[in-house]
């Protein structure tokens, strides 16, 4: 029997290159926080530091939405009611958040917050619901 | 929906996963929709019939509740 040369799985392709998306945008990230603050006077160089942050956030939505696209309509289910149930917590957060900061209960709210709560509560109802379909 | 995925797994004697790759989805999928936790879409239920040379109708069929 002749041994067949493997080809590479697309999905663990995608997997890798999710994983790379996700170290290349933690790195902008970390790299443009810490530089932003040493250019006060120059706006072109924060503007590119904020733009290659955006850009790394960008390219790992990019490589994220591919990698669900190649999953199957179950896994693709999940992803929906895990999106909704991130977005509808967040939108909770935010307003809860407003309220309490207005009744002065809590100061202001970062924005970072906001989107770092709705990736992890993404992740988390994507496990719960993962974990409750099966 | 009720469907009868795990009889007509058993007399072909083929397993979730080898069910999933031959429908191409995964081994969670086919036992989601085994146990009723998920109902699939028609065109991934047409190739679970199609897999088992049955009608739709012999696959899957429809309760009071749906």
């Amino acid at each position: 029997m002749v041994d067949q040369p493997k080809r590479p799985d697309p999905g663990l392709r995608l997997l890798t290159l999710a994983a790379a998306a996700s170290v290349l945008w933690l790195a902008s990230y970390a790299l443009a926080t810490k530089l932003l603050h040493r250019y006060p006077d120059s706006a072109m160089a924060r503007g590119a530091l904020a733009a290659l942050g955006i850009l790394g956030f960008v390219l790992w939505l990019v490589a994220i939405a591919r990698l669900i696209r190649v999953q199957d309509e179950f896994e693709r289910r999940i992803h929906l009611i895990a999106l909704a149930v991130a977005f509808g917590a967040t939108a909770l957060l935010v307003f809860a958040a407003d309220f309490l900061q207005r009744a002065g209960f809590v100061d202001r709210l970062l924005l970072r917050t906001i989107w770092m709560a709705m990736i992890a509560l993404w992740w988390i109802a994507a496990m719960v619901v993962a974990r409750v379909c099966r | 929906m009720k469907n009868r995925l795990r009889v007509l797994r058993a007399e072909q004697n083929w397993s979730q996963a080898e069910l999933g790759m031959r429908v191409g989805v995964s081994r969670q999928a086919i036992n989601a929709i085994e146990n009723g936790k998920y109902d699939p879409g028609l065109p991934l239920g047409m190739k679970i019939a199609r897999v088992f040379a049955r009608r739709v109708e012999e696959t899957f069929e429809l309760e009071e509740k749906d």
